[in-house]
């Protein structure tokens, strides 16, 4: 499988429908998409380290609570530092940071793997970047096409905002909303579909 | 906000599901027993819910705010859920009942609504509220798509459309339905 047909049909959202919360609930702004996608990458290979040391200290049954519970850990940890140093991104994030506790993309990704695999580790990494990406460019296609401006960094008093679409092309603000949201995804998730399945049309008709 | 006024919001004006996205994630996994869900899951998530909605808030009022160890919130949070969850597994056992429990207390509706009742200051009456009408929003948001979901069987959509993204793009439009009912709007209506 070619590296964009694994980004298109096993893309974590789009393709395996995992972590669809933050994606509906944050991509309203690149930045607050981007930090999102960052958090989640950085929880992923801590989560999956510490899962990984752990694993055989309790027996498989109760894994799936440690599970959580060490996600949680790191998440009240994250917290804390974004709260100190940060304190206008933990105010955009609102609930949904102390929420990727239950997000399904991160728990499925920290999931330990039965025998020890060599490739483990670049796969979650994979996995982590594709989840990153995708948020960025859901995060960057809705704030154009909702405000025509793309965020790319907020500091307090001081924010990197470059203007996308100019006039006459006009913004339409109803995609920043929750409903423009959920369309959005809709048809990304169509478009993202349409494109694995022509990929996948392609090489079959090569191979034949 | 009054009760009634509460019941509506998170029912229509801020549907949990089409509003603030908590339990999305879910959706994908239960749509193959749906009926099976609303009955038996949905009780279960709707007594979850409120019960660990006002738990985390009396506990986030009486201990975590007066000992100044509010950092501590998300991970009290969790634990109670996945206590409340135990509860729930053990009373349901008794009952004759086997559920998927984890998935209960994986739920994002769950940690959300605690969470959105810890931000928003409510009373403890007013968590039991909003953990309720949370409940019974989600099961409704559930019921509306599956209906939706039932009518496209019937109809042609185009291969690439079918399943998950005309759902999202009829959830909007619900969604779009039920912003026109302003939260503003109900509180000047029910105080």
């Amino acid at each position: 499988m070619s590296f964009q047909e694994h980004m298109l049909a096993k893309n974590p959202v789009f393709g395996l429908g995992l972590g669809i919360l933050p994606i509906l609930a944050l991509s309203y702004r690149f930045d607050t998409a981007s930090i999102t996608g960052l958090i989640s990458l950085l929880l992923v290979l801590l989560g999956k380290g510490t899962l990984r040391m752990m694993k055989d200290a309790f027996p498989s049954p109760i894994l799936r609570y440690v599970r959580m519970m060490v996600l949680t850990f790191w998440i009240a940890l994250t917290e804390i530092i974004i709260e100190a140093y940060l304190p206008q991104v933990r105010d955009s994030l609102g609930i949904y940071l102390p929420l990727l506790a239950v997000n399904t993309f991160l728990l499925e990704a920290i999931l330990p793997v039965d025998q020890v695999d060599q490739n483990e580790w670049c796969g979650s990494l994979l996995l982590g970047l594709g989840y990153f990406c995708t948020i960025g460019f859901v995060g960057a296609f809705r704030e154009i096409l909702s405000s025509g401006t793309i965020t790319l960094l907020t500091l307090p008093g001081w924010t990197l905002k470059y203007t996308i679409l100019n006039k006459p092309l006009l913004p339409i603000r109803f995609f920043a909303l929750p409903a423009g949201g959920l369309i959005l995804y809709g048809y990304l998730k169509a478009g993202f579909r349409w494109m694995a399945i022509r990929m996948s049309r392609v090489r079959k008709g090569e191979e034949s | 906000m009054s009760y009634i006024g509460l019941l509506f919001t998170f029912l229509f004006a801020q549907n949990v599901m089409l509003y603030y996205f908590l339990g999305i994630d879910s959706v994908e996994d239960m749509k193959d027993h749906l009926s099976r869900f609303l009955i038996q899951e949905g009780v279960a998530l709707i007594g979850v819910c409120s019960f660990s909605a006002v738990l985390i808030r009396t506990i986030h009022l009486f201990i975590l705010i007066p000992l100044g160890l509010t950092y501590l919130q998300t991970v009290t949070a969790v634990l109670i859920i996945l206590t409340t969850g135990k509860i729930t597994d053990s009373i349901l056992n008794r009952l004759g009942i086997s559920l998927n429990v984890f998935r209960l207390m994986a739920n994002s509706l769950v940690f959300g609504i605690s969470l959105l009742a810890v931000h928003g200051k409510y009373s403890l009456g007013e968590s039991v509220i909003a953990g309720l009408s949370a409940g019974l929003g989600y099961l409704f948001a559930v019921y509306l798509l599956e209906v939706l979901q039932e009518q496209f069987k019937r109809e042609w959509i185009p291969r690439c459309l079918q399943g998950v993204p005309i759902v999202a793009v009829s959830a909007g439009l619900i969604a779009m339905a039920f912003f026109a009912i302003d939260a503003a709007l109900l509180k000047r209506i029910f105080g």
